[in-house]
Formats: structure tokens, C-alpha cells, sequence
């Protein structure tokens, strides 16, 4: 794996005031320990302006509802691009995340300028197997703990051998009554539907602090131009119809992604 | 022959020999057809299977077994997935296990139409034999998954088999002090899925099936193993006309191509190749099965819709309904009563009922 340090200015400027402060103490020897930064994700998800747990029900337009009782996805190669385009790949390269996840920590870097920040929503081609042997496979780890090791919620198509990039499953309730009308489930995947998320972050990574990036999610917007009366099942596979819902969905999902500096002041 | 064949053998896995002795074995092969040899481990095997000695399955008239590096075949891993084939621990309910679906007795089918899970659960497809799963270069008909381990996941997880997640069957058997006793025998290493899968990959793939009297006539050399009209039926089979052996390839009995055979018009529940291709051209396209053992693995086709191998036969002679995706292969023969009862007849000479009695308690 590349991994190449971006030192801007900033951090030439930590390091400079760093051998100030050692000039002051009696420990010449001490080895400056500011210049790294620890990378956070932070996971909000929500349903439009309110927030998100699994199992209720949120308003849809025309007075239907629906509830999710899976909501998971893979983050995979998650980079951080300097002003001069210089890439930091993060550690850990796989993250699932579900609602109500803690943090993600990443291995610490150097610190700088994070002028964008680049990841994927599912399984990079190379790792995912689809039809072939020479990917990634759940049977592969000796750590359960993992992600790309087996999943209580079954992130791995077996009968396809490839990983399921978001699963979505859940139920409508199509006239407001709060009773479950039909069920969904939305299991989208393949390397062609992986998604590409690179947004602007423009913002200094000071050292010896924590860089936390909210990764927020919006699944109302799953529900964009979605027939949710007739389309309620895909598995990414078996028909072209089966591809085209699912190409709709994990495009919408991915649109409901937003990406942000955290803000402490906020919460 | 067979219980003395088969002794010789157990003392070979059991004790290894010396190399001269190997090598006598080796010329013994022509009347044994099927050697364990107790190797000297490589640098790898020995750094994962510090536990257990690795042994190799060689059968002479076979390709070379193709093992992942990192999985060697050891004796104690044999024994450990046959106890976790047999066991209903994976399934949701205790109440099926691997065996529930493939049958030693039945070269490891189950004689139904398609499969029974938990709870009574229709599948889709008929029970595969899993003999000779070694030289497959991916699982299932419509070859969707490419390693025996990753394979595992498919029938404990399919909501019409065993249902269960397989991080639930994970934990179960890691709760068992008798599994983690054996997993540390056999692996040095705790439950995990790693380990899981290739405990039952092993055992899998120590499942070989090569003793027919086809075998011994074809690859061998003993005129008297088959009947003049099973001879003739060898005839046919590879004859230009019936161009069997095209896809049922010796000595694996399948090239493990994709053929639509003109089964039916319309493919609505199973699309076969095309699930996983999303192909139009692949719709009704199923892997060609082994026929090894093929009187044994009643009813056929990969919804068991055809009873008989006679209906088969038939079937292949009317040259298919004319599917689109019809394979070129699929198109008629004329066939007498007398050359169809030569036909069946090879058939049945592929039948091995040596091996899958020694994978029996």
C-alpha cells in the first residue's frame, strides 16, 4: 500500500514550536510527538430532518411508512488528498457500518491539509469476488472480528460469491395504520454498482489532535423516484430488472451520503 | 479385494511409509486405483499444520487434486468435517444437517425431486453428488461461488436449507469444549471461519470416487470388468453420434462447461447461469454434472424432473425442446431398444459402490 505523509507549512510550524518547548524543558532528547493526527469517521445516520434508529416507522410521501430493520453498508478505501493531490490511504482499508455505530479510528498520520476526502460505498473490485477465486473471501479470516468476515446480517452472496456492498431490509406501511404492509429488501452489490464518493473537505489536520469527519446519511433519500408499492425486492442479480432497481437504490443511497468536518459546537 | 485394498490404505494414512514402500504402492495402483500417500510436508504445511500430518490424495488416472496452499489435507481435519457434516449444530433448528441432503449410501444425494431444508422448505435443485468436488472450478450448477470454503456459506445461510447465519453456526460450535478441543487437534487454532470452512472443505474433498468397473476396464485394462453390451455402450457414449463424452468428458465425467439441454421452453423459477451472469445467452445454462455414480443419484436433471436414466436417455435422443440457448450438442440421435439398454448399461459401469462405503461409520 502507497501511503505517503503530506507536511504542509502548519505542520513545519508545529515541529518548529515543538524544539521551542523542548528548549524549555530539561528533556533535549524528547522526540516531538505532535505531527500525527488520528483520522475519525463519525456515522449519523438519519431520515430526513430526524434522526435514525432501526425498527420505527418515518413519514413517506402520501401518508406511507417505512421502518428498516437492517441498514448496513461497507466503507472500503477511505484516502485523504492533499491541496496537491497527493493521496493517504487509511487504515482500516474495510469498515461496516450500521446504524448507531461509534467512531471509526484510523491509524494516525501525519498531519496537514485534507483537501478531500475519498472513499467507496462497497467492496473495491479488486478485493470483491465476483466470479472468480482470486478476491476476497469471508472463509479467508481467522479474525471473526473482521469486516469482510462473515456478518450476523450476511454481508456475502455465496450463491455469487461477492460481497453485498448495502442491505437494506425492512417493511412498508402503506396507509399510516404503523402496521407492517409488505416487506423489502434491498440487497445491492456488484462491481460495477460501487459508488465513489470524493468530497471537499479543505480543512487543516492539526497535530496531536483527532481529525473527526462526520460521514452522515440521509435514507429518505433511498426513496427518490422509488415505486415503493411495487418495487420491494432486489438482489442485485437474477434479471436485468433486478439490476436496474438495484442500480436506482445504492445510486440513492450513495446520494444520501454527505461528508463534513465535525463540528464540536454542534453536538 | 476391496476390504484388503482398503486396509492397505488405512495403513498408509496412519503411519506412512518409507519412500521405497510408497513406491511399491505406486505399482500397486493399477489394482488399488486410489493411494493416500503420507508426504513430506512443504515449509508452509508445516507452519499451519504443525498439529496434524498432511496427507495427499492421489488417484493415477485423475488430474492432480488441486488443494489451496494454505488448506493441506490433513487426517485429523478429515475426520473433524465429517463430524461437522454429520452434525445438525449448523442449522437453525438442530434439525437438519450436511448428511440430511447428501447421503453416503446415495453417493451424497438424497433421491428427491429438489432438497428439503428446515422446517420442510422446498429448495430449487436436485441434491449433487458431492463425490470428486476437488476438481470442481466452482460450486454449484450455476457456478456461482469458486472455493469449496466460500461454498460453505451457501447452505448453512439459504433460507431453504439450514437457515442459520453462519456466524450463529460459528458461535455454537465454538461453545462446544468437544469442538474446541478437536479444532486445536487439527488446526493449532480456535473456531473461526477459517477454520470451519476448510474442516468441512477437507472433508469434502477427501470424497473421491474412482474404483468403477469403467475404470478398471478403461484405465486399466481388465477386459472382464465390463459386459459386452456395456462395452458397446462405451461405444456409443463416445461416439460421433451421441457425442456424450463432448461434455461428459473422461475421466471426471463433465468439462464442468454451462449447457442449456432443451430441458423445457421456459426457465421462470431457475435461470441457471444467467443468475449469477446476468446474461441472456446463459438463461437454462446448468454446470454438466459428473455421472459417476449416476445409478446411485436418482431422480436427474437439476430439478430432479426426470425419474430414470431411460427417460434421460430419451430425453437427449428427442434432441431437447428447442431452447434458445439450446447447446449444439443437444440435437437428437436415433437409438435402438438394444443400443439404449448398451447405453444404460455404461452407465451403470460408472457406478463405484467401493467408495462411498468407506465414508460410512
Amino acid at each position: 500500500m502507497k501511503k505517503i505523509a503530506f507536511l504542509g507549512l502548519f505542520a513545519l510550524s508545529t515541529l518548529l514550536i515543538s524544539c521551542e518547548e523542548d528548549d524549555n524543558n530539561t528533556n533535549n532528547n524528547q522526540e516531538p510527538t505532535d505531527t500525527k493526527v488520528t483520522p475519525k469517521f463519525m456515522y449519523d445516520y438519519n431520515f430526513g430532518a430526524d434522526d435514525f434508529q432501526l425498527d420505527q416507522y418515518y413519514a413517506l410521501d402520501g401518508g406511507a411508512q417505512v421502518s428498516f430493520s437492517l441498514a448496513s453498508f461497507y466503507i472500503s478505501q477511505p484516502t485523504l488528498v492533499d491541496d496537491n493531490d497527493v493521496e493517504t490511504p487509511l487504515t482500516p482499508e474495510y469498515i461496516i457500518v450500521r446504524p448507531g455505530d461509534g467512531p471509526t479510528s484510523f491509524d494516525a498520520i501525519e498531519s496537514g491539509h485534507a483537501h478531500r476526502l475519498k472513499f467507496n460505498v462497497g467492496i473495491d473490485a479488486a478485493t470483491n469476488t465476483e466470479n472468480g477465486a482470486s478476491g476476497v473471501q469471508p472463509s479467508d479470516f481467522t479474525d471473526p472480528n473482521h469486516p469482510l468476515a462473515p456478518q450476523p446480517e450476511g454481508m456475502y452472496w455465496s450463491w455469487a460469491s461477492g460481497y453485498i456492498f448495502v442491505k437494506l431490509e425492512g417493511a412498508y406501511d402503506y396507509d399510516g395504520d404503523s402496521q407492517a404492509d409488505t416487506t423489502f429488501k434491498y440487497h445491492l452489490g456488484v462491481n460495477d454498482l460501487l459508488q465513489v464518493k470524493d468530497v471537499m473537505l479543505h480543512s487543516d489536520m492539526a497535530g496531536g489532535e483527532d481529525f473527526e469527519v462526520d460521514i452522515k446519511l440521509d435514507l429518505k433519500q433511498v426513496f427518490t423516484n422509488l415505486d415503493i408499492n411495487t418495487e420491494v425486492l432486489t438482489m442485485t442479480m437474477g434479471g436485468p430488472e433486478n439490476k436496474a432497481l438495484a442500480t436506482k437504490i445504492i445510486q440513492n443511497f450513495a446520494n444520501g451520503i454527505s461528508v463534513e468536518k465535525h463540528d464540536h459546537g454542534s453536538h | 479385494m476391496v476390504s484388503r485394498l482398503r486396509n492397505m490404505i488405512t495403513a498408509v494414512t496412519k503411519y506412512g511409509l518409507p519412500k521405497s514402500k510408497i513406491k511399491k504402492l505406486g505399482s500397486l495402483a493399477l489394482l488399488s486405483f486410489f493411494v493416500f500417500l503420507a508426504c513430506t510436508p512443504n515449509q508452509d504445511q508445516q507452519k499451519s499444520t504443525a498439529v496434524d500430518q498432511p496427507v495427499s490424495i492421489a488417484i493415477p488416472h485423475f488430474p492432480e487434486m488441486p488443494v489451496p496452499e494454505n488448506r493441506p489435507i490433513t487426517k485429523k481435519r478429515i475426520a473433524l468435517g465429517k463430524k461437522l457434516f454429520n452434525d445438525p449444530i449448523l442449522s437453525k433448528n438442530q434439525d437438519i444437517s450436511c448428511a440430511s441432503c447428501h447421503l453416503s449410501a446415495k453417493a451424497f444425494t438424497d433421491g428427491r425431486n429438489v432438497s428439503t431444508g428446515t422446517e420442510g422448505r422446498q429448495t430449487l435443485r436436485n441434491s449433487p453428488t458431492l463425490f470428486n468436488l476437488a476438481w470442481q472450478p466452482y460450486l454449484f450448477m450455476d457456478g456461482g461461488n469458486p472455493t469449496l470454503e466460500s461454498q460453505v456459506f451457501g447452505p448453512i445461510e439459504e433460507h431453504t436449507e439450514m437457515d442459520n447465519p453462519f456466524t450463529e453456526a460459528m458461535a455454537r460450535v465454538a461453545a462446544s469444549a468437544e469442538y474446541q478441543r478437536l479444532f486445536k487437534e487439527a488446526f493449532g487454532d480456535d473456531v473461526n471461519p477459517f477454520t470451519l470452512t476448510t474442516a468441512l472443505s477437507t472433508f469434502e474433498r477427501s470424497l473421491v470416487s474412482y474404483n468403477s468397473p469403467f475404470d478398471q476396464f478403461y484405465y486399466y485394462g481388465d477386459s472382464s470388468a465390463l459386459s459386452p453390451s456395456a462395452q458397446r455402450g462405451l461405444q456409443l457414449f463416445t461416439s460421433e453420434a451421441l457425442a456424450c463424452e463432448s461434455c461428459h468428458s473422461f475421466p471426471l465425467t463433465t468439462n464442468f462447461s454451462f449447457e442449456n439441454i432443451g430441458l423445457k421452453m421456459h426457465y421462470q423459477t431457475d435461470s441457471g447461469r444467467a443468475r449469477v451472469t446476468q446474461v441472456a445467452a446463459d438463461h437454462g445454462k446448468f454446470k454438466v454434472p459428473t455421472l459417476r455414480n449416476i445409478t446411485l443419484t436418482a431422480p436427474y436433471m437439476h430439478d430432479g424432473s426426470v425419474e430414470t436414466l431411460s427417460e434421460v436417455i430419451d430425453h437427449f435422443a428427442a434432441g431437447g425442446v428447442g431452447h434458445p440457448n439450446q447447446s449444439k450438442q443437444v440435437n437428437g440421435f436415433a437409438i435402438t431398444a438394444r443400443q439404449k439398454e448398451d447405453l444404460l448399461a455404461f452407465l451403470a459401469s460408472l457406478t463405484d459402490t467401493n467408495s462411498y462405503q468407506q465414508y460410512q461409520d
